[in-house]
């Protein structure tokens, strides 16, 4: 699910590929379950507490300017508080306070810019999560072009039905691989094209990346995902414009 | 709607202390670091306190279960199932069949170090950005070897203690590959008895400290090299090519022992003419000893296999109900593979074990008709997954005669040196070597250093020729998950459109399965079956209490499991019919 701030009027896709995140602290964590598992992009890695409510700590190493923040998580059912400050004391200012959280599916929120170098995410309840991105969001000049099939609606499923030598329904199981799609966005402009989305580009070849497409109509629809090529943006022939499209993996 | 989940767990030697605190002497500060709390990176060793540290797996792609760490980095799962042979009588596989095996395929990758690195935060280093996770494990864990492996296979939502659990041994692990490809192989619980790892008896160190002469007499046998302890009193020992018997041990000095009350040329064997330095081995000798217990000591005193591996009260009470005439008697006079003499005994008591990996013990049964289980009915309309079944006859198991060599003469010999045998006991059908049958002879000889009674042989001619007569039929056939708890030695009653009486009509006919693997976990399970000879229909009998009823008055129960008189023809009032054999 993605948050955008009451100020924010901008719905175009956004992707959150940055994580200026330099360390992380925790206030319990359980065996296996350490809270710096949060600052690695590997999704089999989590950080659990054994106590609730439960926090951690972001440090990003020095005051800079955010406006996202991203997560891979199991905090369905719980509440969800991120705060942020510039000092390693004081008051903290509230992004969000006790959202509750009513799905599995990656969570971003996005606000106004602001200085910080702290950032706490609280949680109620004993729960998961698994990566947590701090940086700045990468707003895409266009929407989508051309045939889309909706990240969150392009599961990749194996079914394996079994039926008797007499012609019964044995029984089917199903092995759930995540998802896949393509993105596609034409008329950028070719300078913004250098210097916003190259940078995105370098970075999904080491990286996965949180990619909400529809953060309007449908903000639900908001993955956490990796490319497997290197992206490969081109002029479309018209004046100063190219376009750019890609593969995308997810969890 | 079910989704199969596989685990992997491996349990590596993980020492308790912390470095350089309590217990532990190493020293903070050193060049080397602290340690990765195993025994290869001590440096403490004498202080190494290990306890079994479990890193779990999960397959590449499956979703995270809240609660448990794994990491997705395995490929595959391949099994290669256990395979029982019931009576030996298969070629394919020597008496105790086919053992089963694990090969898991994974793909390598960097790691962070969680959980097996205590001291991560104080690394000067991120892991990961050092080397892989295989590459540093085998580094820091080269002991591997008969190390634990386990399997489970579950469905999404269910507890990892509730899932199917399969265990093994870890044999070897090759790479990481140029590819990043690391596969671990690892082997039942019953490695542990296989030929080059267990021997009965074990070697003896001790050797002759002078000549002794062919005839000369006795009275202390002079032993260096060993304690007395290694020849505990009475015993026999074996000297070249003769036995001798001793009824006490005393310890001289540090470098002798003396053996006393010493018989010469005892149990068939003939005086020699020793020399010093001769091997002086112990014997290892069974009197009148039922077959359970003695295949018991064989793996746990020279197999190395713990009893937490076997639960012993569920095989005496097989035997105490199926196998009390089979107490034998025998000597084993050189260190032999525990494999090969478990072997003879599974086939000269109709018996057999196998390493169960769901149940996680070593079973022992032997082969009965199931008159007290209810035995499962498998169909093609209920069970069997279309276009799964393969029938196929063995030929090569086929026996129509057998030949059992027992009264062993001089326990030094070769076994199967056929003149060293007083008895053979032969039973043969002729009718079967006829030329309106299979018309030719297939002979199974069977030489017993363990019968003692000529029943006994008499008992495993008959058995063997009924089971083996007819060539054996397998049933190769598919079922879905919903019946996976049919597993290995199990008997079920089949009925499939290819399996047809002489009118064409399916026939229901009862099976074993000697193997059984999930092909898919938590979806498709492959059984293989042989005929079984305790046919449906029949009935068979035991000895009753002195105070049964008549037949007209007994309970089901009691029909199924005692036995009465029948007419001329062998039947009873309603018609059934008691197999005598």
């Amino acid at each position: 699910m993605i948050y955008l701030a009451p100020e924010i009027t901008d719905f175009r896709p956004r992707i959150g590929y940055e994580n200026l995140a330099v360390s992380v602290t925790g206030s319990s964590s359980a065996t296996g379950f350490p809270v710096t598992a949060v600052l690695n992009p590997m999704t089999y890695e989590r950080w659990r507490p054994t106590v609730a409510p439960a926090n951690m700590i972001i440090d990003l190493g020095e005051v800079v300017e955010i406006d996202y923040v991203a997560m891979l998580h199991s905090l369905q059912g719980a509440t969800l508080s991120i705060y942020h400050r510039q000092g390693s004391s004081g008051e903290w200012t509230t992004i969000h306070h006790e959202l509750l959280i009513t799905d599995n599916t990656p969570f971003m929120t996005v606000f106004e810019p602001v200085s910080a170098r702290y950032i706490s995410i609280v949680i109620n309840q004993i729960r998961e999560i698994n990566v947590v991105n701090v940086g700045k969001v990468l707003t895409m000049e266009t929407c989508i072009t051309g045939n889309h099939s909706p990240g969150a609606l392009s599961r990749n499923t194996e079914i394996r039905p079994n039926r008797s030598e007499g012609g019964q329904f044995l029984g089917r199981s199903v092995t759930h691989k995540g998802y896949e799609t393509s993105y596609s966005f034409d008329f950028l402009p070719a300078q913004w094209v250098r210097d916003k989305l190259d940078p995105f580009v370098v970075a999904a070849t080491k990286r996965p990346f949180f990619i909400a497409a529809e953060v309007d109509r449908f903000p639900e629809e908001v993955l956490y995902g990796w490319c497997n090529r290197d992206i490969h943006p081109s002029y479309t022939g018209a004046l100063d414009y190219m376009s750019v499209s890609f593969q995308v993996e997810a969890i | 709607m079910r989704e199969p989940v596989t685990f992997i767990e491996i349990d590596q030697d993980f020492c308790q202390l912390t470095f350089a605190t309590g217990a532990c002497q190493a020293v903070l500060g050193s060049p080397s670091g602290k340690c990765f709390n195993t025994l290869k990176t001590c440096q403490s060793t004498i202080n190494f306190d290990p306890e079994p540290l479990t890193l779990r797996f999960s397959l590449k792609g499956q979703k995270n279960t809240p609660g448990i760490y794994s990491i997705p980095s395995v490929m595959s799962v391949s099994t290669a199932p256990t395979v029982i042979n019931p009576g030996g009588g298969s070629k394919n596989s020597g008496p105790l069949g086919m053992r089963a095996s694990l090969s898991v395929a994974f793909q390598d990758h960097p790691y962070s170090d969680n959980l097996v690195d205590k001291y991560v935060s104080d690394r000067t280093y991120n892991p990961l950005d050092r080397g892989t996770f295989w590459g540093k494990w085998l580094a820091r864990n080269p002991y591997y070897n008969n190390r634990v492996i386990r399997v489970r296979d579950g469905y999404v939502g269910q507890a990892l203690e509730d899932m199917t659990t399969r265990t093994y041994l870890i044999d070897k692990i090759t790479g990481p590959d140029s590819n990043g490809k690391v596969t671990v192989s690892a082997k039942d619980m019953l490695k542990l008895a296989d030929n080059d790892k267990a021997q009965a008896p074990k070697p003896s160190n001790g050797e002759l400290i002078v000549d002794y002469g062919e005839d000369e007499n006795i009275t202390a046998l002079r032993v260096t090299g060993a304690n007395a302890s290694e020849y505990p009193a009475p015993g026999v020992v074996r000297i070249n090519r003769e036995l001798m018997s001793y009824t006490g041990v005393t310890t001289i000095s540090e470098t002798e022992i003396h053996l006393t009350g010493i018989s010469r040329g005892v149990m068939g064997s003939e005086q020699k003419a020793h020399k010093l330095a001769d091997r002086v081995q112990l014997c290892l000798q069974y009197n009148n000893m039922r077959v359970d217990a003695i295949i018991y000591d064989l793996l746990t005193n020279y197999g190395d296999i713990s009893p937490a591996w076997i639960d012993y009260a569920a095989w005496d009470a097989e035997a105490f109900l199926w196998l009390q005439q089979y107490t034998f008697s025998g000597i084993i006079t050189e260190p032999t593979g525990v494999t090969d003499l478990i072997s003879e005994l599974s086939e000269q008591s109709l018996s057999h074990i196998w390493w169960d990996e769901r149940q996680q013990k070593i079973l022992f049964e032997t082969i009965k008709p199931p008159i007290y289980e209810t035995v499962p009915r498998v169909n093609d309309d209920r069970n069997i997954v279309a276009d799964s079944v393969k029938i196929k006859d063995d030929p090569k198991a086929r026996v129509s005669q057998v030949w059992v060599f027992f009264g062993q003469v001089d326990p030094t010999e070769k076994i199967t040196e056929e003149e060293n045998f007083r008895q053979l006991r032969v039973r043969a059908d002729l009718e079967a070597e006829s030329d309106q049958q299979y018309g030719d002879s297939s002979i199974r000889k069977i030489y017993s250093r363990w019968l003692i009674t000529d029943a006994q042989a008499v008992n495993i001619t008959t058995r063997l020729l009924n089971r083996f007569r007819d060539m054996p039929q397998t049933l190769t056939l598919h079922v879905d998950s919903k019946d996976r708890a049919l597993w290995t030695g199990d008997v079920i009653d089949v009925t499939h459109r290819g399996i047809v009486d002489f009118f064409g009509s399916p026939k229901e006919t009862r099976y074993q399965i000697i193997s059984a693997e999930e092909v898919e976990p938590g979806h498709l399970t492959e059984l293989l079956l042989v005929k079984y000879e305790y046919e449906i229909g029949l009935l068979f009998g035991r000895w009753m209490a002195h105070d049964a009823p008549d037949y007209a008055d007994a309970t089901p129960m009691q029909r199924a499991t005692g036995m009465w008189w029948g007419d001329e023809e062998g039947r009873q009032t309603d018609g059934a019919q008691y197999l005598w054999s």
